[in-house]
């Protein structure tokens, strides 16, 4: 009778393994992968689209939010115009006391050249007017 | 074999079953109609229930003075719209909205009683408007009344330069008067197009069918006016008008060497942004509407052309009787004068007969010729498509004796008042007319700018306007026009005052005249022509000079006018003034 040696008891166990459960091992292992990728893919089409939805919902918001400002941007050049519109601000300058003067009144001003031909003012005596009508 | 016993059950449960069956094969069938026959024809009625076509408004592109300041802007306001079936006490609603709404409460009650589910209440509200009525809703829990946002033409300065801008149509917004019809093809713009998928609610399906044709906006236009010269001329021309009680008046003020008119005026006037009770003769552009003859002011162009060929030069002294006869017309001069005039005389003392004595050297060919030439009987601007020719008949149209004559002191000839300030522009440029135009500038939605160079021509020699415009010198300083005179600057200008014409009765009234004052400054080199027309002024001055001439109604609102145009725009006086001491 000859010895034998003994085999190792963890390769033993492994290697002692039944043809049923050989055949299952290899099945199961690509399913759950399969299955938590099919999963993970799900949850990430559903993200997309939630962000794809939520951005165009913000999209739509700041549209919206652009008419707005713009339609306020025109508002207030509307507004600003009618502030220096002269029939207003005439107005205003009446109640509070102001009056158009009779005379206009010119200031010589040395240095500063005129482009309107002078007739009876010597040359070089140049000038400037102030005032209103 | 015995045959199963029939009972009532067995029926019962047959007649079920079949009932069962054929239900289930009809609704297999539609199913099979839906899903599969009509399956695209079905697709479709639901996509078209979802997608919605969306017009996008473009924005009528803005007006500017020339120094940049809206004078015409579209901004989003809204129509207000009820649903009367939702009111339930309509006149408690009306006297809710009735202040900040055109109608009256009986009108709007009216409305908010009618049968049907719709009812306009207001249309192009403003957005100051549109906010208090929000509020007004907000505030009383109104149900039924509904906001609809669309553009809304505003008008920054009211009144001012109304006659000038014009209006748009409150339903669709087009140009109706003025600029706004005359360059509506360029304000307009494209209106865009949205294709947007909706939910039943309304709301946009994200991730639905979106399609974008965005809409281009209108070009804006930048005018020549001038604000400030435009309120001055407003405001004189309408105290002219209150204080002489003249139909109506009107002012232009344009730069001569640029054709650029500052200002144009009418009295009466409109607000463009309140439209109740808007008087329609009062919508009118006075300067480019009206014809009239124009009187003396047109003795101007024959002198010109005597001048110009050569016939006579200002020094020139003619016999000038009273009175003379042509043909079957006698014509006279209204204030007594000595025998012998010279040509500057005839202009300063606006002789009729001195006028029809140069007008019978140059002859009735080279007159119109002139008269042509200054741009009389047709439209002066391309900038105004309801400016009037005037009249002018053609030369081989003429009766042969007095047809000439009567021209030559401003009758038979009918011309606007933007006719005769480009006339008076013609001598103030040295002899070259330039077309008068007030738009400076046309800005298209991507920035290109487009400026069309007026049109121009030779007239006059620079010689002949130059003493022309001395000539017209002395109508202000010693003539007619004396009232236009401008403290610190050499005036030139001619008088007119011309009986009006009734064309209903088919006669020259004997009390009714058209007043006039055409004149510029300073007349060296003038910075500004300025013409002023006044339709039957009555009453009298303090000195007992009848408001119906020219010189006494229409020479004092050139000088008002031309003063403060000058000092706007810092032209320097060119004679001493009264503080000079």
């Amino acid at each position: 009778m000859t010895s034998r040696a003994i085999p190792f008891p963890r390769e033993r166990a492994t290697d002692a393994a039944s043809p049923a459960v050989r055949r299952h091992l290899p099945r199961v292992r690509p399913l759950v992968v399969f299955t938590l990728a099919a999963i993970i893919a799900l949850f990430a089409m559903i993200y997309a689209r939630i962000s794809l939805d939520r951005n165009a919902f913000e999209l739509q918001r700041l549209e919206s939010q652009i008419a707005q400002e713009q339609a306020r941007y025109w508002n207030l050049k509307v507004e600003a115009a009618e502030l220096m519109d002269p029939v207003r601000i005439t107005g205003a300058a009446e109640e509070m006391g102001m009056v158009f003067p009779e005379r206009r009144v010119p200031i010589e001003v040395d240095g500063i050249t005129i482009d309107t031909p002078a007739r009876a003012i010597a040359p070089g005596d140049a000038t400037t007017t102030v005032g209103s009508p | 074999m015995q045959r199963p016993e029939w009972r009532w059950s067995d029926l019962r449960v047959l007649t079920v079953g079949f009932f069962l069956v054929a239900a289930w094969v009809t609704l297999g069938v539609r199913v099979y109609q839906v899903q599969a026959v009509d399956a695209v024809e079905f697709a479709q009625r639901g996509f078209d229930q979802r997608i919605k076509h969306e017009r996008i408004p473009a924005k009528r592109g803005t007006i500017y003075d020339r120094e940049g300041v809206e004078l015409a802007v579209s901004v989003v306001g809204a129509d207000l719209v009820a649903d009367p079936s939702l009111i339930d006490d309509p006149v408690a609603v009306a006297s809710l909205l009735e202040p900040e709404l055109d109608a009256d409460l009986e009108t709007l009650s009216e409305r908010l009683s009618r049968d049907g589910r719709y009812a306009l209440l207001g249309s192009a509200l403003r957005p100051e408007t549109v906010e208090r009525l929000e509020q007004i809703i907000d505030d009383n829990d109104v149900v039924g009344l509904t906001l609809v946002p669309r553009p809304v033409r505003v008008y920054p300065s009211g009144r001012l330069a109304a006659h000038v801008l014009g209006l748009t149509r409150l339903d669709d917004g087009s140009g109706l008067e003025g600029l706004e019809a005359g360059l509506d093809d360029v304000l307009v713009g494209k209106d865009g197009t949205r294709i947007v998928e909706r939910d039943p609610g309304g709301r946009a399906i994200p991730q639905g069918q979106f399609l974008v044709e965005p809409a281009r906006p209108g070009s804006d236009v930048v005018t020549t006016i001038d604000r400030q010269i435009q309120f001055i001329a407003e405001s004189a021309i309408t105290e002219a008008v209150e204080r002489t009680g003249a139909n109506w008046g009107t002012v232009v003020v344009l730069i001569p060497q640029t054709g650029e008119i500052l200002a144009m005026a009418s009295a009466p006037g409109f607000d463009p942004n309140d439209r109740r009770g808007l008087d329609p003769d009062a919508i009118a552009n006075r300067a480019i509407a009206e014809v009239y003859e124009p009187g003396s002011t047109l003795k101007v162009i024959t002198i010109a052309g005597a001048l110009e060929e050569g016939l006579v030069s200002p020094g020139t002294a003619i016999d000038v009787p009273q009175r003379i006869e042509i043909g079957p017309k006698e014509y006279s001069d209204p204030s007594r004068h000595a025998s012998r005039l010279t040509v500057a005389d005839i202009v300063r003392k606006s002789s009729n007969v001195g006028t029809i004595e140069l007008q019978q050297l140059l002859g009735n060919d080279r007159q119109y010729a002139y008269l042509d030439a200054f741009g009389l009987g047709r439209a002066s601007s391309i900038d105004f498509p309801g400016e009037r020719p005037g009249t002018l008949e053609h030369v081989s149209d003429w009766c042969p004796s007095t047809c000439g004559p009567s021209a030559a002191i401003g009758y038979g000839v009918g011309v606007t008042p933007l006719q005769m300030a480009s006339v008076f522009a013609t001598i103030a440029n040295d002899g070259e007319w330039i077309e008068p135009h007030v738009v400076a500038e046309i800005v298209d939605a991507d920035g290109n700018s487009i400026v069309t160079e007026p049109r121009r021509r030779r007239v006059l020699s620079a010689e002949t306007a130059r003493q022309m415009r001395q000539m017209l010198e002395g109508v202000v300083a010693g003539g007619t026009g004396y009232r236009a005179a401008i403290d610190g600057f050499s005036v030139g200008g001619k008088t007119g005052t011309a009986e009006k014409y009734l064309p209903e009765e088919g006669i020259y009234s004997t009390e009714d005249r058209m007043a006039s004052f055409v004149g510029m400054a300073p007349i060296d080199r003038p910075r500004i022509v300025v013409a002023v027309v006044l339709d039957s002024p009555r009453g009298t001055l303090d000195d007992g000079t009848e408001l119906k001439f020219g010189g006494a109604s229409a020479a004092p609102v050139f000088a008002v006018v031309a003063e403060a145009t000058l000092n706007e725009l810092g032209v320097s006086p060119d004679l001493p003034t009264d503080t000079d001491g």
